[in-house]
């Protein structure tokens, strides 16, 4: 078990150090880590220092904290549904976040705003499909996902015409191109809110992993055991919901991470709650990692939407959990 | 010790006081009202229907009461904490809902989460030792390595009742823990709910098995089902006293007969049917 943790540590460090010394200019490993770590390297040609600085650490590092946060948003809304088929996407908690950062964008809210725009719209649609979704012992796959696919349209739509109704001001143009699921052009400044909110998710994550083992007993055996079992749904879905709007909130809607990477968490670890947590953020964040570095250099060009690869990947894989009926009844 | 063990006997551990139980505010059953003795065993009888699972889901307090109160050692149940009761109060639902690979000690080892705090994973001595008395009261050594999702229905259900010794209640709740059981586990249930019996424990209980209500139980409720409006409690006492045959026949609206052991005529075997 400990020596799987490592090697998935391993993995995302070596995608890490790929995607910061692939780009346009290629940078050696050895330069890049000396860079990195010390700020300085003797072979670099002036202005490599500063796209590794400045563009590709700040973007993979974002890519990470993005992958890590939609994949423990994903583990948790499959423990509180008892469904391995939930995820931040398929359930409209993306989209309804993605409504709420159009609307900041469109009013032009500062970006330090957004995460908390993302929270207030991932809420109310994780609230609204949960509604919908309720049945005894948890919550009906096929209700989740069609209601999930159901808001994920409406919201889709409601941010079209928040485009083209904006009269072709200039924020409508951030909105398109925050949209597309991207990470390009941001830096710094935009990775201090998300890893803040990553890093207090999964920890809280991991503070109630026990409970999250009790509550896979069912609600009423649950209570038994002496959990508050609403208020232990409330906050769980609190840090899903903030992990997932922060993730929006700095990539756009990005499909399947959080579908992926608890489900390969699973498969790879015998069951335990706090070892699950964190192979799902760190096989979030190479997932993430991996597909923004595809995302930037396989297109001709120009750079692909980030989710593209995801994409490509998540769908089998979610035609494959249906098919091996993972999802219903779990 | 001998002594607190005779001032503790006789003392009444939970009342009933014109409870009626149900879902939201329509209640299943209502007016009950019952007295229970600490080390004593309460089986709650009646037939489909008659609200046997929600009268004890109340006094569990997963579903709140309708009217009347449910009285733990002196307290009111809503006035306690959720942990504080689930270290008095353990209840054994009919089937437990675990899709996952949690294996069956590891689910035993639940029932130490009211001693615990709430993001602990360590497990202490007093934790260990309540988890291997609970694994040797069931009788469930030789499976604890072995995923609850491949086990058989009755092991699921000793599992559960295993997951509710480890934590230490005083008193037991248990909603039909004979449904999934063979005859032989029948037996060795009866025994345990003897020896725990022997040992202090309160135990209060399902069950449509009238015989083994006749071995073990100390009192029973019957609870009847009205053709209109909620079910009501028909009689109560102890089982040699009521559980005759008028009374019978009027809370299952059939014919039985009653055959006692000419063997061991002090035990009332009741076998109902044609």
């Amino acid at each position: 078990m400990a020596l799987k943790l490592v090697v998935l540590t391993g993995v995302l460090f070596a995608g890490f150090l790929t995607s910061v010394c692939i780009g346009d200019v290629f940078v050696a490993p050895k330069e890049a880590l000396e860079l990195i770590m010390g700020g300085t390297s003797s072979a670099s040609a002036p202005g490599v220092a500063d796209i590794l600085t400045q563009i590709r650490l700040p973007r993979t590092l974002i890519a990470t904290a993005v992958g890590a946060a939609l994949a423990v948003s994903g583990y948790i809304l499959q423990a509180l549904s008892r469904n391995a088929l939930a995820d931040p996407y398929l359930t409209g908690v993306s989209s309804g976040a993605g409504l709420a950062v159009a609307l900041a964008i469109i009013l032009g809210l500062n970006f330090s705003l957004m995460p908390a725009c993302a929270f207030i719209g991932g809420l109310a649609a994780a609230l609204l499909v949960a509604q919908m979704a309720k049945r005894a012992g948890g919550l009906s796959v096929t209700r989740l996902i069609l209601g999930g696919v159901a808001i994920s349209a409406v919201c889709g739509s409601l941010i079209t015409l928040i485009i083209t109704q904006s009269g072709g001001a200039p924020q409508a143009q951030g909105i398109i191109f925050w949209l597309a699921g991207g990470i390009a052009g941001r830096g710094w400044s935009d990775l201090g809110t998300l890893s803040l909110y990553t890093i207090g998710g999964i920890i809280a994550t991991l503070l109630l992993s026990k409970q999250i083992r009790v509550l896979s007993l069912g609600d009423e055996t649950a209570q038994a055991l002496g959990v508050d079992v609403s208020k232990l749904q409330w906050l769980l879905l609190a840090c899903a919901v903030l992990m997932c709007g922060a993730a929006v909130s700095a990539s756009g809607l990005v499909a399947f991470v959080g579908l992926i990477a608890p489900n390969l968490a699973r498969m790879l670890f015998v069951r335990d709650e706090r070892i699950e947590v964190i192979a799902s953020a760190l096989i979030g964040a190479v997932l993430v990692t991996l597909s923004d570095l595809a995302a930037r250099t396989l297109g001709q060009g120009q750079e692909l939407p980030l989710g593209t690869l995801l994409s490509l990947v998540g769908g089998p894989f979610f035609l494959y959990l249906i098919s091996t009926s993972k999802g219903e009844d779990v | 010790m001998q002594d607190s063990n005779i001032s503790i006997a006789n003392t009444d551990v939970l009342e009933l006081e014109n409870l009626s139980a149900g879902f939201n505010t329509k209640p299943v059953v209502q007016g009950v009202s019952l007295k229970v003795q600490r080390g004593t065993v309460t089986a709650i009888a009646g037939g489909n229907g008659a609200g046997k699972s929600t009268l004890l889901k109340t006094i569990a307090r997963l579903i709140p009461a309708i009217d009347g109160r449910v009285i733990i050692e002196g307290k009111e149940l809503s006035s306690l904490e959720l942990a504080s009761l689930a270290k008095k109060l353990a209840y054994v639902p009919q089937d437990i809902a675990n899709s996952r690979e949690l294996t069956v000690e590891d689910m035993i080892a639940l029932g130490r989460n009211p001693h615990q705090k709430w993001w602990q994973w360590r497990t202490d001595h007093n934790d260990k030792s309540a988890l291997e008395n609970a694994i040797k009261a069931t009788e469930l050594g030789d499976l604890r390595g072995k995923s609850v999702s491949e086990i058989s229905g009755g092991e699921r259900q000793r599992t559960a009742i295993a997951m509710s010794l480890a934590q230490e209640p005083e008193i037991l709740l248990l909603d039909e823990p004979t449904a999934h059981l063979d005859f032989k586990h029948q037996k060795s249930l009866m025994q345990l709910m003897l020896h725990l019996k022997s040992q202090g424990m309160t135990i209060i209980t399902c069950l449509h098995d009238l015989n083994f209500i006749s071995q073990v139980c100390d009192q029973v409720v019957c609870l009847k089902k009205s053709p209109k409006g909620p079910s009501t409690q028909l009689f109560t006492g102890a089982p040699q006293d009521v559980l005759t045959r008028e009374n019978l026949q009027s809370a299952f609206d059939t014919e039985l007969r009653i055959i006692r052991d000419s063997a061991n005529p002090d035990s009332s075997t009741v076998f109902f049917g044609l």
